[in-house]
């Protein structure tokens, strides 16, 4: 009975073995290919694109410079004389960095000496670079690098280096956060993809309740394993019930999208979970590559898709204090929220399509009193009906099914 | 065995004609066997991952890194000794009085890094095709010998990473593709022909 109601129409080519082996084939091929196509082009030569950072110094002094640096495309790039913008720019994640430049104790440039432009500068300055080291270590080896080229570009010497905002000292290569985000979210989207293989039949709600177990207990599991060897971050316990909220937020949201993947792509389930909650989402993130180190391709899908909200709000809460959290949880629900619509319209649409299905069996009806019309009624009318009271069904003989 | 009771990839989905299965009309002992495996799999992978990965990266410090220093024998010594100190266990060095040593083992693998100290002058050997941390530890410690020396190190990468590939993960990301796209053919073709348990089991 199984064989047929899945396997209407045996004789099709991809029913036999050589036709399955050959559809099975297509996933680990799109993986040999479609994996180190997406990790390698988003992570391979980090190169800052638009990473935003703010010049901080008399704008006599700083603005040609500036300007000069806002033209190119690997800089998108502001100017002020407010000191606080040091460690305010970074911390309230408005900047990617920051360099300071000073006059010494020489006399300032005079907007003369400016206007000859940073290649001829006057010799007494000093140069700071700041830096939020918890937006990940490409960026700062970046903006430190640009700090260099300043304090040269101004004959000042090295500039120190400030790192208004540390990783976790237990997190020093800043890959925890995306460990957190890519194995929940792997937790998530297995609990849906062994449910379409072994329960393949159940509802949609059963579906829902188990993406909110899953996005209750795979937060909880994770932060407690991975504390035992890179701790707590040093945070508060509101910051680690935060974390853990927007965690179980990220889950169920990628539960229901592969809930949703499943419904559109059935029995090729991992192929559509590979691509867009694998390929898409982890290297997009900003885990693995800060997004102002991320090409223009990947930069937009962190601007738009959900992994990348779900560590960006973890890095805001975990490090910047929940500076920047809004926009990040805006994203995020924005995701939920579309994708549980999706879900249930077009579980709606399914269960119509089904009932409009039974309706013109119904029409079709072989005459009363036949044997067929006995085991067509049992078919499309009893066994929902005896399903939907609770029952348990006795399903027909296989001599009435064969008939 | 009924046909309900049956635990199957094939089990029927919401396709048209064929009703979901309600939880209610499946035996106790099944629904109790589904429930556990979806909870046990994805459990599983979630500990497994996270212990394995969170373990290995989470903090990256130098355990016996093989390092050659290359000096008089009174410095080698005691930088041998101060680097001991610094970082237990951190450091297995190889101690030489000639200073190509220290490029020739970098060169040829046997350590990861090399120093050669010639009066005030530090030469830094690093391969950074090795790996990026190995040769960011490596070029570290040289800078502090070289400013307890009061000179600043020259840096020279035996082998360095091609432009296009500056941290070094092509390598990387083309072994784990590899290995997946290796033993993924292998279960779909079990599964594909019956020969995987949950397969064999319908």
């Amino acid at each position: 009975m199984t064989d047929m109601l899945s396997d209407p129409t045996p004789d099709r080519f991809w029913s036999r073995p050589f036709g399955k082996v050959l559809a099975g084939m297509l996933l680990p091929l799109l993986f040999a290919t479609v994996f180190p196509l997406a990790f390698v082009t988003a992570m391979h030569a980090p190169q800052p694109h638009d990473a935003q950072i703010v010049i901080v110094g008399p704008d006599a002094v700083v603005s040609q410079l500036a300007g000069r640096l806002d033209r190119t495309s690997e800089f998108t790039v502001t100017h002020t004389d407010v000191a606080s913008e040091t460690t305010d720019a970074l911390t309230q994640r408005r900047a990617d960095g920051v360099i300071q430049v000073t006059p010494g104790s020489a006399e300032p440039a005079t907007a003369a000496g400016a206007a000859a432009g940073p290649v001829a500068p006057a010799p007494a300055y000093t140069v700071t670079t700041y830096v939020a080291g918890a937006n990940g270590r490409t960026l700062a080896t970046a903006v430190t690098a640009l700090g260099r080229q300043v304090a040269t570009a101004y004959g000042a010497p090295a500039p120190a280096v400030k790192d208004v905002v540390p990783l976790f000292a237990q997190d020093a290569s800043g890959t925890n956060l995306l460990l957190l985000l890519t194995y929940t979210s792997l937790a998530a989207y297995l609990t849906v993809v062994v449910m379409s293989k072994i329960w393949a039949g159940a509802r949609l709600r059963t579906r829902l309740l188990a993406a909110a177990l899953a996005a209750v207990i795979a937060p909880l599991i994770a932060f407690g394993l991975s504390a035992i060897f890179a701790g707590d971050y040093g945070a508060s316990f509101q910051t680690i019930l935060a974390l853990l909220a927007a965690n179980s937020l990220v889950v169920f949201t990628t539960a229901v999208a592969a809930i949703l993947i499943d419904q559109l792509f059935g029995e090729a389930i991992l192929v559509g979970v590979m691509v867009f909650l694998v390929f898409l989402n982890f290297p997009s993130s900003g885990g693995g590559s800060p997004v102002a180190m991320l090409p223009p391709f990947w930069q937009f899908v962190h601007n738009m898709y959900f992994g990348s909200a779900g560590l960006e709000l973890f890095r805001s809460i975990v490090y910047f204090g929940g500076n920047g959290i809004g926009r990040w949880i805006g994203q995020l629900v924005i995701w939920s929220v579309t994708l549980l619509l999706l879900t249930l319209l077009l579980e709606l649409n399914q269960l119509v399509g089904r009932q409009r299905q039974r309706i013109a069996e119904l029409t079709a009806l072989p005459s009363p009193g036949s044997p067929q019309s006995a085991a067509h009624r049992r078919t499309i009318i009893v066994q929902p009906l005896v399903a939907a009271a609770g029952a348990q069904y006795s399903p027909m003989t296989h001599k009435e099914q064969t008939r | 065995m009924s046909d309900t009771s049956t635990i199957s990839h094939k089990a029927p989905r919401h396709t048209a004609g064929s009703a979901a299965t309600p939880a209610s009309a499946v035996p106790r002992k099944v629904l109790i066997k589904r429930i556990a495996i979806t909870a046990v799999v994805p459990l599983f992978f979630l500990s497994a991952c996270i212990l394995c990965f969170v373990s290995a990266l989470h903090s990256p410090a130098p355990h016996h890194l093989a390092l050659t220093i290359a000096g008089p024998e009174q410095v080698t010594s005691q930088l041998a000794t101060d680097l001991d100190k610094h970082v237990s266990n951190g450091f297995d060095v190889a101690q030489t009085t000639n200073p190509a040593q220290a490029h020739d083992d970098v060169a040829d693998r046997t350590s990861i890094g090399g120093l050669a100290v010639e009066g005030n002058q530090v030469t830094v050997y690093k391969a950074s095709a090795a790996g990026q941390a190995d040769a960011s530890v490596v070029e570290n410690v040289g800078d502090r010998v070289a400013a307890r020396l009061g000179t600043a190190a020259t840096v020279r990468d035996v082998a360095p990473l091609p432009a296009d590939d500056p941290l070094g993960i092509a390598l990387f990301y083309f072994l784990a593709a590899c290995t997946i796209a290796s033993f993924l053919p292998i279960t779909i073709i079990l599964q594909a022909l019956c020969l995987g348990r949950v397969c064999t089991r319908s």
